[in-house]
């Protein structure tokens, strides 16, 4: 028997209520975290990748509301409303950073008050303790005189540091999964990288579980265990990190990795995806990406249902790029055009 | 400028963007917001066709027939359906007439201070420096003023005329307007498309009217309702002060001046006319609650989705 | 300023845009009434650079590094301090309004945000034909026909104009407000990120966009980007800014495969590798965050975050001198 995963989502619809009609941002997904695993959920805005992860949070709120689905946290059933589970575990086990610190952070208590309040409720820590664990959060996060650094306001740091202390106070509460949404997408490159280091040195010491929700495969590349390619609303290909970049089984995602600028490959022309992301209020009927799909045929009108490639790989399409037998090769003659 | 045309066109330019969900099902979704516009409705249709509906001379007096209560208690006539006052006046048609003054001051109030008030925020905004300095100096100055005292001064030395009431109260009124233009301009200077316009080259008299002055169109619609109610309960105070409307014109505010020394024995006199009031000012403020929610995008979607959950939720039981 | 050797780098003759030692200065509130008044911040200090006809000058830099205020300065918006700039031999920094907006008439602009940049009251067929209106180039069915044709060369179909901005995605703006600078034929475009609000799949789109549009139509780009793998399938050079001076500028093949400025290596190795095989292979990046321009103004002001800073690099500001014909890097150690 193998132990339960740390996170399940099964079948989570998120639905949006609008004037032009109810639409579904989540449509169907399924995904699970193992204890010290990182996955990455890479999408588009729109995706619903977003979304999915503050469903788990229990951020859903009006007009969006949580129609079906069931997510289990180590086995344990995540109860809570329409709107998302209570904030026993969230919070307190599963942490979240946003793309945007200086949103998350209130401009008016110091970061001191900010950290020490989650010690307080979550830990139950006393103010002495409290302070004193503040502090250690802020040097573990890399801030230099972190005990002068409590009695300063938000806006007294750069970004870069805003996001450390962002991700100090996620990790006040001891959690064991971390989920960090666009955490460096705000930033200038140079602390990117810094931001980068960061969460893996953090989630290697402190043996974390990261899910980590971003548009950028470079981040992937350089983070993730195993990652989640969302496309409108569903998980379009999960594959391990490896097999993905070397091989990707869905058009969308060999398209996302071959539209990338990089560093390593000519300065011609790109190979663009044709199209732009479909309207989540107006989706073309079946795959949603067959309107953009140099694959696409006619049987892509039906809904691909995923399929199982094997060693934990798996594809929504009809017309998946790697045969799971040869996977590899076809991938080879992609990644050299 | 009626008050009906202000509530289209607060959301004209989402209704542009071709929303299947039309505002006037919105509006009929909303029952308070229905039952304010339907009685703001009844206000104007019986002001501008008061002479021919009205059942009497509202200066006609009956001495027979003096302080008869409503027509359902004892006493009462159906001749005078809302009874009629000391001098046998019909208090229904009394206050039939008290809505088309009201209105009439009202709106024209209304047209006056809006149109200087939305120059004044404009140069302030543009011209910048000190004129803007000194206009918001005066408008700060003006506000911190009580405008009912200024009104009284003002109309105990000028003398009273609907004239003078109407001058008065669009200058204490202008400054609302002049501030919020000022603001969204300024506001609006440094949105995307209006820093586009500049770098594309357009003229600085082009840029005000095309892409800067459509913004005001949305809360200037929210703040025309609450300064009409603003201006109905002004008028009314004024007359009731002796110092606005006179007799033998009509007005709600005098009609209750006249009524208060018959407050114990003839309830109507007073209770009716100040019954407008209330239920005008009243309407105004829910209709403008409703049209505030409806030009901000996001508070309309999350009422949207309240109603439908309502709906659904009521359709489950 | 090594002025000579920037001169090799474009041909006088095709010549469009020339900074030459160009400071943008903002005045700075003071605190308190109190208090004596700051010096004013420099937003770019020094900064010289050409750029031919039909060029990309690709500007990269981090938030506040002034790569924003180059933009700015071009089209006319930003206080210079020092220095001038000239286009097509004609000097621009002290136009009068009404010449100002004659010039926009060359100088078009593609801004960041296609959410905020495009008037949502306004049919798209009104934006793109607004410059030929103001400029007094086309109206009526003349510009109805010129819409169409520009439609048509960004990619959006001619339904497009009849259209509200509201009902398009972020690319699809991007390609009107592309469609909108080259509405009046400009012989210059000023880019400021106009991938960075983009989604991933789209960005690829509208880089290409810029490629063929300059082959098709030989306008040049000044294209700001905070990003170096962004730049590089656009530009011809590219000019590294760090706090408000150029760090290096060069062809592009040279300061990719060759760079001589040590925050440009760092910018290099800032960009994460899109492989997994070769995770942590990227060398470990510089620390810290960079400090306003201004703060110092002694010596290198990339000195506190360098590797290799030595003395000298804290007491003397380094020239912009020449690497490699054409190739230029202000860095005492390169």
């Amino acid at each position: 028997m193998t132990p339960p995963p740390l996170l399940e989502i099964e079948d989570l619809v998120v639905s949006f209520t609008t004037r032009r009609g109810v639409f579904e941002a989540v449509r169907g997904v399924s995904l699970h975290v193992e204890p010290g695993e990182t996955l990455g959920i890479v999408g588009e805005s729109g995706s619903g990748k977003s979304v999915t992860m503050q469903a788990v949070m229990g951020l859903i709120e009006a007009p969006g509301a949580i129609e079906r689905g069931a997510m289990r946290w180590n086995g344990e059933p995540l109860s809570g409303t329409r709107h998302g589970p209570r904030a026993a575990v969230a919070g307190r086990e599963i942490a979240m950073v946003f793309q945007d610190a200086m949103t998350s952070l209130n401009p008016l208590l110091t970061v001191g008050v900010q950290i020490t309040e989650v010690l307080r409720r979550h830990k139950g820590l006393k103010a002495a303790a409290a302070s004193a664990r503040a502090s250690e959060l802020l040097r573990l996060v890399g801030i230099t005189n972190p005990e002068g650094r409590l009695h300063y306001l938000p806006h007294q740091f750069s970004g870069g540091m805003r996001q450390r202390i962002m991700i100090a106070m996620a990790l006040a509460a001891e959690p064991a999964l971390l989920i960090a949404d666009e955490p460096t997408t705000a930033l200038d490159v140079t602390i990117q990288a810094q931001i980068v280091d960061l969460l893996a040195e953090l989630r290697d010491r402190l043996h974390l579980s990261v899910v980590l929700v971003t548009h950028d495969m470079g981040l992937v590349a350089e983070l993730c265990d195993r990652v989640a390619v969302m496309y409108a609303g569903r998980i379009v290909e999960t594959a391990p990190v490896q097999e993905l970049f070397a091989a990707p089984a869905h058009p969308y995602t060999a398209g996302l990795l071959r539209s990338m600028p990089r560093l390593d490959d000519s300065a011609g022309r790109l190979e663009a995806i044709e199209g732009s992301p479909p309207d989540p209020s107006d989706l073309p009927e079946g795959c949603a990406f067959r309107t953009r799909c140099p694959r696409a045929q006619e049987d892509c009108i039906h809904d691909p249902l995923t399929t199982d490639l094997g060693s934990g790989r798996g594809v929504a399409c009809w017309h998946p790029l790697a045969p799971p037998v040869a996977h590899g090769q076809e991938a080879r003659v992609h990644a050299g055009e | 400028m009626s008050l009906t045309a202000n509530s289209p066109s607060a959301s004209r330019p989402a209704a542009r963007r071709r929303k299947p969900a039309g505002l006037l099902s919105e509006l009929l979704g909303d029952r308070p917001a229905v039952l304010a516009t339907g009685f703001l409705l009844l206000i104007v249709f019986v002001a501008i066709l008061v002479p021919l509906i009205v059942p009497h001379d509202p200066a006609a007096q009956a001495l027979r027939a003096r302080l008869d209560p409503p027509a359902w208690l004892a006493g009462g006539s159906w001749s005078h359906v809302l009874g009629t006052d000391n001098l046998g006046r019909d208090v229904l048609s009394r206050i039939m007439y008290g809505a088309r003054t009201s209105l009439s001051i009202s709106l024209t109030v209304c047209a006056i201070a809006s149109t200087f008030g939305i120059a004044m925020g404009l140069i302030a905004a543009y011209v910048g420096g000190r004129t803007d300095t000194i206009l918001m100096r005066i408008v700060d100055t003006q506000l911190s003023f009580p405008d009912l005292l200024l009104a009284l001064t003002v109309l105990t030395v000028l003398g009273s005329s609907p004239v003078t009431v109407v001058i008065i109260l669009s200058i204490s009124g202008w400054m609302v307007y002049a501030r919020m233009t000022r603001g969204i301009v300024v506001s609006a200077r440094h949105e995307g498309y209006v820093e586009a316009a500049e770098l594309v080259g357009c003229s600085m008299p082009r840029i005000i009217l095309r892409h800067i002055l459509p913004n005001i169109a949305a809360p200037l619609s929210t703040l025309l309702i609450l300064e009409f109610a603003r201006v109905v309960l002004a008028e009314a105070a004024l007359s009731f002060l002796g110092m606005g409307i006179q007799p033998p014109a009509t007005s709600w505010g005098l009609d209750i001046a006249l009524g208060k020394d018959h407050v114990f024995g003839a309830w109507w006199l007073v209770t009716f006319p100040g019954l407008a009031i209330a239920l005008t000012i009243l309407s105004a403020n829910v209709l403008a609650a409703w049209a505030r929610v409806t030009t901000d995008p996001q508070e309309r979607e999350k009422r949207f989705a309240r109603t439908v959950a309502r709906r659904s939720g009521s359709k489950r039981r | 300023m090594p002025e000579s050797e920037m001169a090799k780098q474009a041909d006088p003759a095709k010549r469009l845009v020339e900074f030459t030692d160009v400071s943008v200065a903002y005045d700075v509130q003071r605190a308190a009434f109190w208090h004596r008044k700051p010096p004013p911040f420099r937003a770019i200090d020094g900064v010289s650079f050409q750029i031919g006809r039909g060029e990309t000058l690709g500007v990269v830099g981090e938030s506040g590094s002034g790569k924003s205020t180059i933009g700015k300065a071009l089209l006319g918006r930003a206080p210079l301090a020092t220095g001038n700039i000239s286009f097509d031999g004609r000097d621009i920094s002290k136009l009068s309004g009404a010449a100002m907006r004659r010039l926009r008439r060359h100088i078009q602009p593609v801004l960041q945000d296609p959410y905020a940049s495009l008037n949502p009251r306004m049919r798209v067929a009104d934006i793109i034909a607004e410059p030929l209106l103001v400029h007094g180039i086309a109206r009526g069915k003349e510009a109805e026909a010129r819409v169409a044709q520009l439609l048509n060369l960004v990619g959006l179909p001619s339904d497009t104009a009849s259209r509200h901005p509201g009902s398009f995605s972020g690319g699809q703006r991007q390609r009107i407000g592309i469609a909108r600078a080259l509405a009046v034929e400009p012989d210059f475009i000023v880019a400021d990120e106009p991938v960075s609000a983009l989604d991933v799949s789209i960005r690829a789109q509208i880089i290409n966009l810029f490629r063929d549009l300059q082959q098709e139509l030989g306008v040049a780009y000044l294209f700001i980007a905070h990003d170096l793998a962004i730049v590089r399938h656009v530009s011809h050079r590219i000019a590294v800014v760090y706090a408000g001076r150029v760090a290096e500028i060069g062809p592009r093949d040279a300061i990719y495969g060759s760079p001589q400025h040590p925050y440009t290596r760092a910018l290099l190795d800032a960009v994460p590798i899109p492989d997994p095989a070769r995770r942590g292979e990227r060398r470990p990046t510089i620390r810290g965050e960079f400090g306003r321009p201004g703060d110092e103004d002694h010596g290198c002001r990339f000195a506190p975050r360098c590797p290799l800073a030595t003395k000298i690099c804290r007491e003397a500001v380094p020239p912009l001198a020449a690497k490699a014909p054409g190739h230029l890097a202000a860095c005492w150690n390169s």
